[in-house]
C-alpha cells in the first residue's frame, strides 16, 4: 500500500536533520524542525518550512521526549516522523507511539528496533540464523560467577553493557583480577548510562577491524545491500574515520560478509535501511557486533560510491515502494569521511566548548561539508561533540585520501578546539595510507599522531598573524599616530 | 613596553618598533618586517620578512585563534597596559570545563609533571575524562577533594608558578 509522505517532522538537530531536510525538499516534501530554544536560529530551524519549538528539563530532555514529538506531529499536520540517529531514533517505543498516532514512523518496526536493540536478543538471532559470533558469557547478578565463567572464553576479553552503544560501558580486560574489578566497573556504568546493568563478557579480538554492510529492506523478507564500510579508526570506541569500500579486504570475505548481513536482515523481516555490523579479525575471521536500525552517520561514504541517497530510500521505503534493483547498483570508487569533534585530542579527547567564530569549508564536487553549524553559534556540552562531517570521493582511494588532505586544510572552524588537525595527522599517516588499520590504531600511533613541535619560523609567523588579528593591536598598527601610539606606552 | 602574548603555556612579547616606511615587530627579541596583503576572514595573507604566510584568524576578547598551515592555535593577548603579574601566566592551572565528580587523583601534590601527564580523573555527562597537565611543573594543590562534585569553571589543579627568567 502507498502512503506518500507530504509532511515530515525531523525529530532531530544538527548536522543529521539539515540532512533529511535537503533530501525532502528535493522530493516535494513540506519539513517541520523542532527546536530547543538553545537551538534558537540553529540551521536546521531555519531551513525546515516550519519549525515547532519543544521544552525539556534538558535540553537533550526536549528532543528525548516522544510523546511532545509526536503530538507536535500531529499537530503540524505531519504524515511521518524522521528520526535521524542518536535520539529516539532505535527507541522501538517511540517507534510505536508514532503508528499508533496513525503516522509512519521512517524506520524499521518495533518489534526489530527491540530485537536487535538488546545486544544480547540480537546475538541469539544471529546466532540462529548462522551469523558468526564470537564466544560470551552473560552477567546475571553473581559477579564472581561471571568472571569464573568468562575467563574459560580465555583472556583478553571485551565487557559491553547489554543495552550498551557508543563505547560506553566497554572495557578490554587481560587478567582475572581485573575482570573483577572492571566487571563491577561497567556495571555501574552501564546502570547509570542505559537504566539497565546487564553487562556481557566476549573474546576481544586483537587488532580488530570494524567493517558493516549497508542494507536495506522492504519489511517482507527481500533485501539488499548497498556495500561495506570500514570504521576501524575509532577513539574510544567511537568512530571518527570512516571509509568505503573498506581497505584490503579480500572478495570471499567481503561476499562472506554480506551473505551474513543479508540472510540477519531477511530472517528478521527487516525494514528500511539498517546496518550490521562486524568485527573482523587478522585472520579472516568475521563476528556479528550489532545491527543499527537506524541511519548511520556514515552513511555518505556509501552514497557516494554507490550515486544513491540514502535518505531518499528510506522515504521511498517508509511510503510503501519497493526497494532499488540490486543489479542496477553500482560501485564507482572509493569515500571517506572525517567527523569533525569539539574536542581536544591531545588533551585525552576532552570535549571543547566555546563561540564558534568562523566557518570556512571546501566547495568542490568531490566533497561534502554537512554540519549544523553557523557563526555565532554557542557550542556547549548540553549536546553531542560532533559539529561536521567531511566527506572525499575519488576514482581511487590515494586519490579520495589525497582530495581528503587538501579538504581539511581548506576546511576551519573557528573559536572552539576540534579534532580537525588531529584528522588531518591520520589521513596522512603511513599506516592509514598502506591500509593497515585495525580498532586500536589511534592508540597504537599515539606517539606519531601527537602534534610535532613548532618550528622556530613557523612560532613567529602564528604570533604575528594573531597579533594582526587582535582589533587593539590592529588599531594601533594601523591608525595610531606615532606620538600618540608613544603616549600609550607602547615603547619602552 | 611589549605586548604580552601566550600560546601553549608559553610566554612571548611582541612590540612594534616601526610603523613606517615598514611594519618592523620585534618578537621574543628578534626584528621581523611585516606587510599585511588581504585581510578578511576568508582569506588573510600577511608577509613575514619576504615569506607568504596565509591564515584564518578569529579575535574573542583577548584571545585570537589563528588556523595556519592546517594547524589551529590559540593565542592570549594581553593589554600592554595591564600591570605585570596581573594576569596569571596560562596554563597554571586546571580548570573544570563542566560540572563533575572527581574520581581519581594521579599526581599528588609536590607531584612533577611533564605537558601531557594525566593529572586527575573526572566524570562529566556519566563519562571518565583524564585530565593532564597543560605544561610541565610541579603541582601545587589539587583544590578538590576526592569524590566531590564541582561546578563549571571550578579550578582542580594547580601548578607551582613557572620559574620567571
Amino acid at each position: 500500500m502507498i502512503r506518500p509522505i507530504r509532511r515530515l517532522l525531523i525529530a532531530n538537530r544538527g548536522e543529521i536533520a539539515c540532512r533529511i531536510i535537503e533530501t525532502a525538499r528535493k522530493l516535494g516534501i513540506a519539513t517541520v524542525a523542532v527546536q530547543h530554544r538553545l537551538d534558537h536560529k540553529a540551521p536546521h530551524a531555519i531551513l525546515a518550512d516550519e519549525v515547532m519549538e519543544i521544552e525539556g528539563e534538558t535540553p537533550v530532555g526536549a528532543y528525548l521526549d516522544s510523546s511532545q514529538l509526536v503530538r507536535a506531529a500531529i499537530q503540524k499536520g505531519c504524515d511521518a516522523i524522521h528520526p535521524g540517529y542518536g535520539f529516539l531514533s532505535e527507541n522501538a517505543s517511540f517507534a510505536l507511539a508514532v503508528r499508533e498516532a496513525g503516522l509512519i514512523f521512517v524506520g524499521p518496526g518495533a518489534e526489530t528496533i527491540r530485537l536487535m536493540g538488546d545486544k544480547i536478543t540480537a546475538r541469539d538471532f544471529a546466532v540462529r540464523h548462522d551469523v558468526p559470533v564470537s564466544p560470551s558469557v552473560m552477567a546475571d547478578g553473581d559477579l564472581s560467577r561471571f568472571a569464573t565463567d568468562a575467563s574459560r572464553i580465555g583472556f583478553p576479553l571485551l565487557i559491553k553493557a547489554a543495552a550498551g552503544g557508543g563505547g560506553k560501558g566497554m572495557s578490554i580486560v587481560r587478567s582475572l583480577d581485573d575482570l573483577i574489578e572492571r566487571a563491577a566497573l561497567a556495571a555501574g556504568e552501564a546502570g547509570r548510562y542505559f537504566g539497565d546493568n546487564r553487562i556481557y563478557a566476549e573474546r576481544y579480538v586483537e587488532r580488530p577491524r570494524h567493517i558493516e554492510v549497508q542494507i536495506v529492506g522492504d519489511g517482507k523478507g527481500n533485501v539488499i545491500h548497498l556495500g561495506d564500510r570500514e570504521c576501524s579508526i575509532q577513539r574510544r570506541f567511537q568512530k571518527i574515520i570512516e571509509e568505503a569500500p573498506s581497505v584490503n579486504l579480500p572478495d570471499n570475505l567481503r561476499a562472506a560478509m554480506i551473505d551474513s548481513a543479508l540472510r540477519l536482515a531477511s530472517a528478521a523481516c527487516y525494514e528500511n535501511v539498517g546496518t550490521v555490523e562486524f568485527i573482523v579479525a587478522p585472520d579472516g575471521a568475521y563476528y556479528f557486533l550489532e545491527m543499527n536500525t537506524r541511519l548511520q552517520v556514515e552513511h555518505r561514504v556509501t552514497e557516494m560510491v554507490c550515486g544513491l541517497d540514502i535518505v531518499a530510500i528510506q522515504l521511498a521505503i517508509a511510503s510503501g515502494d519497493g526497494l532499488p534493483d540490486q543489479g542496477s547498483i553500482q560501485f564507482k570508487g572509493s569515500a571517506i569521511e572525517c567527523r569533525i569533534c569539539a574536542e581536544n585530542p591531545d588533551r585525552d579527547f576532552m570535549p571543547e566548548t566555546g563561540r564558534v567564530l568562523g566557518i570556512v569549508h571546501p566547495r568542490q564536487p568531490w566533497s561534502i561539508f554537512d554540519s549544523g553549524l553557523s557563526e555565532g553559534q554557542v557550542i556547549g556540552t548540553n549536546f553531542d561533540p560532533m559539529l561536521a562531517k567531511l566527506v572525499t570521493h575519488g576514482a581511487s582511494r590515494a586519490e579520495a585520501v589525497e582530495r581528503m588532505t587538501q579538504a581539511i586544510r581548506c576546511t576551519t572552524i573557528l573559536g572552539v578546539v576540534t579534532n580537525l588537525d588531529y584528522l588531518g595527522r591520520i589521513i596522512e599517516h603511513p599506516g592509514f595510507l598502506a591500509g593497515d588499520l585495525h580498532t586500536g590504531f589511534l592508540v597504537e600511533h599515539a606517539p606519531s599522531l601527537a602534534p610535532h613541535a613548532l618550528g622556530a619560523q613557523e612560532l613567529i609567523d602564528i604570533l604575528i598573524a594573531a597579533a594582526m588579528s587582535n582589533p587593539g593591536l590592529q588599531r594601533l598598527i594601523d591608525d595610531v599616530p606615532e606620538p600618540y601610539a608613544l603616549a600609550g606606552g607602547w615603547r619602552n | 613596553m611589549p605586548t604580552v602574548m601566550h600560546m601553549d603555556g608559553q610566554e612571548h612579547q611582541l612590540e612594534i618598533v616601526a610603523r613606517r616606511p615598514e611594519l618592523v615587530l620585534r618578537v621574543d627579541g628578534a626584528l621581523h618586517i611585516v606587510r599585511p596583503i588581504t585581510r578578511g576572514f576568508q582569506l588573510n595573507l600577511i608577509e613575514v620578512d619576504g615569506r607568504q604566510v596565509r591564515f584564518h584568524a578569529a579575535s574573542e576578547g583577548a584571545v585570537v585563534h589563528v588556523r595556519c598551515d592546517g594547524r589551529s592555535h590559540r593565542v592570549a593577548i594581553h593589554d600592554p597596559r595591564d600591570a605585570r603579574g596581573m594576569v596569571r601566566a596560562a596554563g597554571d592551572e586546571i580548570v573544570a570545563e563542566m560540572p563533575g565528580t572527581l574520581v581519581a587523583i594521579v599526581k599528588a601534590q609536590g607531584e612533577e609533571v611533564v605537558a601531557g601527564d594525566v593529572v586527575v580523573t573526572i566524570e562529566s555527562m556519566k563519562l571518565l575524562m583524564n585530565l593532564s597537565a597543560p605544561r610541565a611543573g610541579r603541582i601545587a594543590r589539587i583544590a578538590v577533594e576526592l569524590n566531590q562534585t564541582f561546578d563549571k569553571g571550578a579550578i582542580l589543579v594547580m601548578l607551582e608558578p613557572a620559574v620567571e627568567t
